[in-house]
């Protein structure tokens, strides 16, 4: 399903997805807390409480789906390693994908299709990241003087081998977050994106403030709490069940007062109305409808329609929702209006406010959609109403399984009936997710 | 050697002029060398040797399990006296002798255990080849039984591998793998399991042909013991005093085995084979017939017994995941020896940090066994991962048995076990790790009586290998093998004993420490109470046993065994005073004992204690013969009561629950093999003596009079 040209809503399908119930682990700065635990550490803790609360026969899992952008090079495939690592059923293949920040999205919509086409009932999806472990690798030209130093046998060989290598080679080169069709990073963009739509400082603070202050209040009503399980990190297992990227105690002065991070002259973007490193894990039960009956189980809701769109990475690179979001709530047979809970990804408060704007913008529907109206107006008391990814931190992998699990809840908790989400990713992507909760449709 | 012949050898004789000797004792899973089969052996090599054509032949097992378990024990116990034992060992040493000295080269092709007699009969022969599998384990395990091995081991394995080696392994019976094997030199190959028999041959063939790699091997061998022979005598005299004085702290002077088998090995450093065989035969009889060789073997059976205990006919429910309550000490040790044996657990406290404390101390275990190469990091991570924590009750539901580890409180139990029953399915067994809490008590709280159960578990939990399970008379059958079995799977040995006042195993330490704290209030001092018992073969005295398990706790036993047994148990007047000066023990730095920072391991009495106690600081003179009598009489006869009110089902489980739970000398063979070597009418007249000085506790069981009477003994 991607490309405009698979526009029409899916056929009737016979099974529908659900969400029965998720876990996540508490969100951390890079570093901190989960220095020592690797994606896979983060993905086992958010499963196996997931499995405890839900009270899962394992015996029933028929696929682990894990979104993880940086797996550590020695265990790529983290689904499998969480069978494994948990001593879940050996029959449960296991598989990780990656479609950047978008990549728990797209295992809840794989795990989605799965059901759909009958070949999964139970699927644990999820998403983790340990940004205090990223992968540093050597240059190619540092790995191929070792290899040749592996096989030589004299030592004159051997010094050979390393002749060609330059000190400064040596140091191994942390992965830019950047394009690389581009060469700019992330941050770059984003500036580039709020300069084109007009974003003002002011505006992107105040969304960056209100993020702040929505998650330290879930925090406060005991909402997160729903959410989040108790971490003991090894090798101290000192318990960790707050996320602590949170400042609900900052003031749109304080975030006023910070230098901007990547046009340092000209720009607007600060690590305040950003994203920042983070590391966390969530995990999420999904079902066929007709399994969660079976089994006695109350799902949250259903998945009721989603669609992942990109465009040129040049210059709006981040806008993919835009694009992404109508067509999900069509394949939903919904409306923006009819939307009672709307989340978009917080890369940057930049790249938020671009989307917003080009939802309500008769021009981009025209021009971009081919669509006679704007997709419509996101009332801004329902968006990112727990906060988002500036305040509570970005583990790529897991942003996606952290918005469904929250917007989830959120509808049960609220007992409205739409929530749509959407995530900006690498390369121009985004991609969308309506859920309707269950047993409000009709 | 007039014993029937076993039927146990097969022989093929290939084209090659290779011979396989395949050995497959009937009816049994493990080969075993009895006097028997040593007899067929005898007669098949004799029978190789006439046939002739032979070029090399190779030992080997038919059972897929293991090479050879050992000697008969059987033959073993039934040595009387020490001339018995040396002709038994002189015939088995003739044996591997001929063995050794056929005219072909010999390969022992091994797989599984080889231990004790089956060591020794592969190195009689030229060539080992061992299995790479986890299962392989090479030894001589003989001092764990009382004796040496008396097969020719301890002249052949030090020529094989040298003096430190062989003392290693024969001095503490311990055992290795194929690989470390290799490393160490006693075998000359490690092979995957599939191609043991085929390489085996082969190597056989090489070393007749002397060319290849087994030959190459063979000639290098030769070469490092001639290096080997630099040791000088100094080194030697140096290595043998070393060993001695281990041996003396280790053994406190109560195994004369390893002593044996010391000389024996030294013996081999000066003497010729032949010497050294009579000088092992000599040692191997004098251990085989001493009471300490008795004892050990008694317990080797009645831990095989316990091994097989089911707790009931009822076919148990496999154990898939566990919870635990309370994150404390025992809690944790539970968590961690289930999480081990591949049981998931769910692990309930109210706090958070003691929940920390609870996967730490598994972590600490299981680093252990990284560091020491028996788990990779990934078992480790594996065993983590079993262990949820949690501070309510979900995850609950999915448990096969939940394990209470909470404080001993009868209400609190009583809440936990409503709680449980709500959050649990009705199938979901409740077992209470209360060390004297009576479990019917217990179960007075359930809607679900049948599915209560005592579960005692001993600290610390992973290195003590006993389990205790007590059942009322409302426990189900189900209920009962269901939690036998999971007790096995965590610590090898569990004995099923009857609901009652503390039990089996509290009840019979209550009355052990009851006497001493007698004693001390007769006036004698703690460390003299101490050292008598530790003199006698206890790990740690009475006293200082209460500091370690809390004197608050000791007093809260004490309490319900004084209420349950009144006019037997008697605390002494003023008792309460010590727990009333705030002493609580280690746990509180303040007990008996003084603890804290500066303070070096050997301990030292705390003597503002005394002030507490009848004559104060003067304490009185007592014969260590008398405390040692009035603390093991008191524990033999509250033993011999359990027995009496059927609270234990049998004598064995008293020995291995005195034995593995509470530290009773091994070389006794527990209380009651130690009541039977006594001779019962002996234990009556001293228990009778005691009962005239000290009173009414003293007053033998009547099981033991009535047994007494009528000749009779416990095993």
């Amino acid at each position: 399903m991607n490309g405009m040209a698979t526009k029409k809503a899916a056929p009737p399908a016979k099974e529908k997805a659900v969400i029965v119930d998720g876990v996540r682990t508490p969100f951390v700065r890079a570093y901190t807390d989960f220095h020592h635990l690797t994606a896979v550490d983060l993905a086992k803790a958010a499963v196996k409480e997931l499995l405890e609360r839900t009270e899962l026969d394992p015996e029933k899992i028929d696929e682990v789906i894990m979104g993880c952008v940086l797996p550590s090079v020695n265990q790529p495939n983290v689904a499998r390693e969480v069978v494994l690592g948990l001593g879940l059923p050996d029959r449960i293949p296991g598989f990780t994908l990656a479609r950047a920040c978008a990549s728990s999205a797209q295992a809840l919509i794989t795990a989605a299709e799965g059901i759909m086409a009958g070949e999964y009932h139970v699927v644990i999806v999820g998403g983790t990241e340990s940004m205090s472990n990223v992968p540093v690798p050597h240059s190619k030209n540092v790995v191929d003087s070792l290899m040749a130093l592996s096989k030589a046998r004299s030592l004159g060989a051997k010094v050979k081998a390393l002749s060609g290598l330059k000190m400064k080679e040596l140091v191994p080169q942390p992965p830019a977050i950047a394009e690389s069709a581009t060469g700019k990073t992330m941050g770059q963009h984003a500036e580039m994106m709020a300069r084109k739509n007009r974003i003002s400082r002011q505006a992107q603070d105040e969304l960056a403030l209100a993020s702040h202050q929505r998650a330290a209040a879930a925090f406060e009503s005991g909402k997160t709490a729903q959410e989040i399980c108790t971490v003991w990190p090894q090798p101290r297992f000192e318990p960790v069940d707050k996320d602590n990227f949170v400042r609900g105690d900052t003031t749109l002065e304080k975030l006023g007062s910070l230098k901007p991070s990547f046009d340092k002259r000209y720009g607007t973007l600060t690590a305040g109305n950003s994203s920042g490193l983070t590391d966390g894990a969530a995990a999420l039960l999904v079902m066929s409808e007709s399994k969660a009956k079976e089994l006695g189980l109350k799902p949250l809701c259903t998945v009721a329609g989603w669609a992942t769109q990109s465009l040129s990475p040049q210059e709006q690179l981040l806008l993919g929702p835009a694009y992404a979001v109508p067509l999900a709530l069509e394949r939903a047979g919904a409306t923006l209006d009819q939307m009672d809970l709307v989340d978009l990804h917080e890369a940057f408060a930049a790249q938020v406010l671009s989307v917003v704007q080009a939802l309500e913008s008769p021009e981009f529907a025209q021009k971009e959609l081919g669509r006679d109206e704007p997709v419509g107006k996101i009332d801004r008391e329902k968006l990112n109403v727990n906060g988002g990814s500036i305040a509570l931190g970005h583990p790529f992998g897991a942003t996606g399984a952290r918005m469904v699990l929250g917007m989830a809840k959120e509808l049960e908790r609220r007992s409205a009936r739409y929530a749509c989400l959407s995530l900006c990713a690498a390369g121009g992507i985004g991609t969308a997710v309506v859920l309707e909760r269950n047993g409000a449709s009709k | 050697m007039t014993e029937p012949k076993a039927g146990a050898f097969k022989l093929e004789t290939d084209e090659r002029g290779l011979a396989r000797l395949i050995l497959d004792c009937p009816g049994t899973k493990m080969n075993v060398l009895s006097a028997a089969v040593f007899a067929e052996l005898n007669d098949r090599l004799d029978e190789i040797i006439a046939s002739g054509g032979v070029k090399a032949l190779v030992v080997e097992s038919a059972k897929p399990t293991n090479f050879i378990a050992g000697a008969d024990i059987k033959d073993i116990e039934a040595i009387t006296r020490s001339d018995e034992g040396r002709k038994l060992s002189q015939q088995a040493q003739a044996v591997f002798t001929k063995l050794e000295g056929l005219p072909f080269p010999t390969v022992s092709a091994i797989h599984g255990p080889c231990l004790g007699g089956g060591l020794e009969l592969a190195l009689s022969t030229t060539y080992r080849v061992a299995t790479e599998d986890t299962s392989t384990a090479l030894g001589l395990p003989e001092v764990q039984l009382g004796v040496i091995p008396g097969a020719g081991g301890t002249q052949r394995l030090p020529r094989l591998i040298g003096l430190p080696g062989a003392l290693d392994l024969i001095l503490t019976g311990r055992k290795l793998r194929g690989n470390r094997a290799l490393r160490t030199g006693l075998v000359d190959e490690v092979v995957p399991v599939e191609i043991l028999s085929e390489r085996s041959a082969a190597a056989a063939l090489e070393l007749a042909n002397k060319k290849g790699m087994a030959h190459d091997k063979l000639e290098g061998r030769g070469k490092a013991r001639a290096g080997r022979l630099l040791e000088k005598i100094a080194a030697r005299s140096f290595i043998y005093s070393q060993a001695k004085a281990n041996l003396r702290k280790k053994t406190k002077g109560h195994y004369p085995a390893p002593f044996k088998a010391l000389e024996a090995v030294m013996a081999s450093t000066r003497k010729s084979l032949a010497e050294g065989l009579e000088i092992e035969a000599q040692l191997f009889g004098e251990a085989a017939a001493t009471s300490v060789s008795k004892s050990l073997i008694h317990l080797f059976h009645v831990t095989t017994r316990s091994k097989a205990e089911k707790g009931s006919d009822a076919r148990p429910v496999k154990v898939k995941k566990a919870a635990v309550i309370g994150g404390g000490l025992m809690g944790s040790g539970i968590a961690t020896v289930l999480a081990d044996k591949g049981v998931n657990v769910r692990v309930k406290d109210l706090d958070k940090k003691a929940l920390g404390k609870t996967l730490g101390y598994a972590w600490k275990h299981f680093a252990k066994s990284v560091e020491r190469k028996r788990l990779r990091p990934w078992e480790r991570d594996l065993r983590m991962s079993r262990i949820s924590p949690t501070t309510d009750y979900s995850g609950f539901k999915t448990a096969d048995i939940v394990i209470e580890a909470v404080f001993e409180d009868l209400s609190l139990k009583h809440r936990i076990l409503a709680d449980v029953e709500k959050a649990c399915g009705e199938k979901t067994i409740f077992a209470s790790n209360t060390s004297s809490l009576p479990i019917g008590d217990i179960a007075k709280g359930s809607s679900r009586p049948e599915t209560v159960i005592g579960m005692h578990f001993f600290s610390p939990v992973e290195k003590m290998q006993l389990v205790e399970i007590i059942v009322t008379p409302q426990t189900a059958d189900w209920v009962t093998s269901t939690t036998t079995q999971l007790g096995k799977l965590m610590n090898t040995h569990a004995i099923v004993v009857n609901d009652g006042a503390g039990f089996y195993t509290s009840r019979v330490l209550a009355a052990f420490v009851n006497e001493a704290v007698r004693i001390l209030f007769e006036g004698a001092s703690i460390d003299h109470i101490d050292r008598a018992l530790t003199d006698l073969g206890f790990p740690v005295g009475p006293i200082v046993l209460m500091d370690e398990v809390g004197i608050d706790v000791v007093g809260k036993v004490m309490k319900i065994m004084l209420d349950a047994f009144p006019g037997r148990f008697s605390a002494p007047e003023g008792w309460e005073k010590v727990a009333a000066d705030g002493r609580l023990g280690r746990k509180n730095n303040k007990g008996f004992y003084l603890y804290g920072k500066g303070k070096s391991k050997s301990k030292e009495v705390d003597p503002t204690v005394y002030d507490l106690l009848p004559f104060g600081r003067k304490r009185q003179e007592f014969a260590i013969s008398e405390i040692q009598d009035r603390c093991l009489y008191a524990f033999l006869n509250e033993a011999a009561l359990c027995l009496q009110e059927n609270i234990l089902l049998h004598p064995a489980d008293g020995d291995v629950g005195a034995v593995f739970g509470l530290g009773f000398p091994p070389f006794l063979g527990g209380p009651f093999f130690h009541m039977d070597s006594l001779g019962l009418p002996e234990v009556v007249r001293r228990m009778k003596a005691l009962e005239g000085r000290h009173g009414a506790f003293f007053t033998p069981a009547q099981l033991l009079v009535d047994k007494a009477a009528k000749g009779e003994k416990f095993f």
